[in-house]
């Protein structure tokens, strides 16, 4: 996981990261990978506030949703002036809305 | 760029600007084509059309003013407003809504009447004597919706449709794509929209007006303007009567050079202007310069606004296509039956790719529905909510007794707080905008409070009387007969309306009012 390397390089790079890291993962249940997600999500919770937590959302924010593969597969199109704007490419290709007629004349 | 002209320092016989953005280099080429000489100081650098990507974080880091700025009350500390330091200014990120004042907004104070906590004024300039220079700013920008252009209004993006399916389910009227600076078809020998999208990145073709590709190199052609980018004004200075006589800027190297002026005109956005008068302080004018009202860098607004997100049932893909063309105006109007003064409009706003959304649709927001949202990006829709804000005497650009810039000297302490009447404003602005995004059929919808301020205003404010403001109807100043301001620094009130058309009209009129008065020799 990218993340986790990035993360991991942070506290290569910075020893109070590290212990901050460290201290924070020997806190965790020990059945945390084993939980069910509302569960994880309900102990991640607990944690919200904390310098630790910070990091890892910054971190996971930027290094998931910023991901040119991740935000491609969620649908971002990037770049379109190379292709010519999408004015041929479905700039007003909704299909599923109904159509649009006023309720009041 | 044979026609490029070369002033010496100690020509006393050019103008200065401060500034080439909407205001700068609007006034810059109009006094051009006057055949009046202009030296143009940009502390940004000069970019090209080459140099726009459709890259929204590359070009924040490219265009935005990042030199240190500090927030206080209600704004971010970091980035307290979201300009540019480019030439072209604003008007190369700006989104392209030119939208004219509304009759009674040039009569706030007359309007609204006395509300406790607001510093409102009647702007000494008229809706009637403004409507000519409304009329030729839009020609000049080619205003898609304008009669003066004959341009018709941007073709309808998913974006746009899904806000006025919504909108006219609830009963709104005055919803359509907008009064855009953005060709609908080619116009000015500049191409029209092709739907890129990215607009607030730079529009990499030219479709959107900005100065950096129209009043620039115009200005320059006449062989009466000379733009001087990388040059960060840093003092004005004045004569022993009183009169502004030069400017003295960093040059690229970060050198001190001193342009001698016949008049200077400052440009430099609502925060940089009053930051100049201020850092212009001298034994005649010990407050600032041009402030013996004390108004210099009071009255800062930013317009009252938020933003809504919402997860749609089907796909929108909101990136695409012209990114503020498409608005709902039926809030904008004062109603006296409301509990608030002043209007809003709701514009789109894409979300501006995952992280963006993540970002932004909830700040700090987690957890498994809120993955799900972003997980549904394609789905989204978007808008901005921009209201009118009220002038508050506290709410101000000082500056800053503790951070000083790459120069050393102080930058912008920038402080803003909500009037009451913007809270409820706002709060309202969210309930329409949720209505509106259900009865599109909306999944989930994020409600969310201002960005960094991009529309900055007041801080110079016109008044009749100079103990109540910096600068007259015409933007010269009242304690400092050859200095005027130039940009969005002059607004007595912010309006519902995005800033930008605005500013170029007043700017047309300083350029014919200077002119005038330098052919009769009264400045």
């Amino acid at each position: 996981m990218k993340i986790v390397a990035v993360l991991d390089a942070k506290a290569a790079a910075e020893k109070s990261v590290a212990m901050m890291v460290r201290a924070a993962l020997s806190a965790f249940p020990d059945d945390f990978a084993a939980m069910e997600e509302a569960k994880r999500e309900d102990y991640l919770r607990t944690l919200e506030g904390s310098p630790f937590f910070r990091l890892v959302f910054q971190e996971t924010l930027v290094g998931l949703y910023g991901d040119p593969a991740v935000s491609t597969l969620l649908g971002y199109e990037g770049s379109s002036v190379e292709h010519g704007g999408y004015l041929k490419r479905g700039f007003d290709d909704i299909s599923w809305l109904p159509t649009n007629k006023p309720l009041l004349k | 760029m044979s026609g490029t002209a070369r002033f010496d320092l100690d020509d006393a016989s050019v103008i200065v600007i401060v500034g080439s953005g909407a205001g700068g280099g609007t006034l810059g080429n109009e006094l051009a084509q006057k055949g009046i000489k202009v030296v143009c100081l940009e502390a940004g650098p000069h970019l090209t059309l080459g140099d726009i990507r459709n890259d929204p974080a590359a070009m924040f880091a490219k265009l935005s003013w990042l030199d240190p700025r500090v927030g206080a009350g209600d704004l971010d500390p970091q980035l307290p407003a979201w300009i540019c330091k480019t030439v072209g200014g604003t008007t190369v990120h700006w989104a392209g809504a030119a939208l004219r004042f509304q009759p009674h907004e040039w009569r706030a104070r007359s309007t609204y009447g006395e509300i406790a906590g607001a510093n409102l004024l009647d702007w000494p300039t008229t809706h009637e004597e403004m409507q000519p220079w409304y009329d030729r700013a839009e020609k000049k920008m080619g205003v898609a919706g304008s009669s003066q252009t004959g341009l018709p209004r941007l073709p309808s993006n998913n974006n746009y449709k899904v806000l006025a399916y919504g909108a006219r389910k609830l009963g709104y009227r005055e919803v359509h794509t907008g009064n855009m600076a953005i060709n609908s078809q080619p116009y000015d020998g500049r191409p029209g929209c092709l739907q890129i999208g990215f607009c607030m990145s730079g529009c990499a073709i030219g479709a959107k007006w900005s100065t950096l590709y129209t009043e620039v190199p115009r200005a320059e052609a006449t062989g009466h303007f000379e733009l001087r980018p990388e040059c960060h004004a840093v003092r004005i200075e004045h004569d022993a009567a009183g009169r502004a006589n030069a400017v003295v800027y960093k040059d690229a190297n970060g050198v001190d050079q001193r342009q001698r002026a016949c008049i200077v005109c400052v440009a430099g956005n609502a925060i940089e202007t009053p930051r100049l008068l201020l850092l212009s302080s001298s034994g005649k004018f010990r407050d600032g310069l041009a402030n013996s009202s004390g108004q210099v860098g009071r009255n800062y607004m930013v317009h009252t606004t938020g933003a809504a997100f919402a997860v749609m049932p089907g796909e929108v893909h909101p990136d695409r296509g012209t990114q503020m063309a498409g608005i709902v105006m039926d809030e904008a109007p004062h109603r006296k039956n409301r509990d608030f003064v002043g209007g809003f409009l709701l514009e789109t706003l894409p979300p501006q790719g995952p992280l963006g959304f993540a970002r932004n649709a909830k700040p700090g927001a987690w957890g498994r529905q809120y993955a799900r949202d972003i997980e549904g990006y394609r789905n989204v829709a978007g808008l901005w909510i921009v209201g009118e804000d009220l002038p508050q005497a506290g709410n101000s650009v000082t500056l800053d007794p503790k951070v000083r810039d790459q120069h050393g000297l102080p930058v912008a302490h920038l402080h803003r707080v909500d009037h009451p009447n913007d809270a409820t404003m706002r709060k309202r602005a969210w309930e329409v905008a949720r209505l509106i995004y259900e009865a599109a059929g909306a999944r989930t919808i994020h409600t969310r409070g201002p960005f960094p301020a991009t529309h900055n205003m007041g801080t110079c404010r016109q008044s009749t009387s100079p103990d109540d403001g910096v600068c007259n109807k015409y933007g010269q100043a009242h304690d400092v007969g050859n200095l005027f301001i130039a940009d969005g620094s002059q607004f007595v009130n912010s309006a519902t309306e995005n800033p930008t058309l605005t500013i170029v009209a007043l700017a047309i009129r300083q350029a014919d009012h200077i002119a005038r008065r330098m052919v009769r020799r009264e400045v």
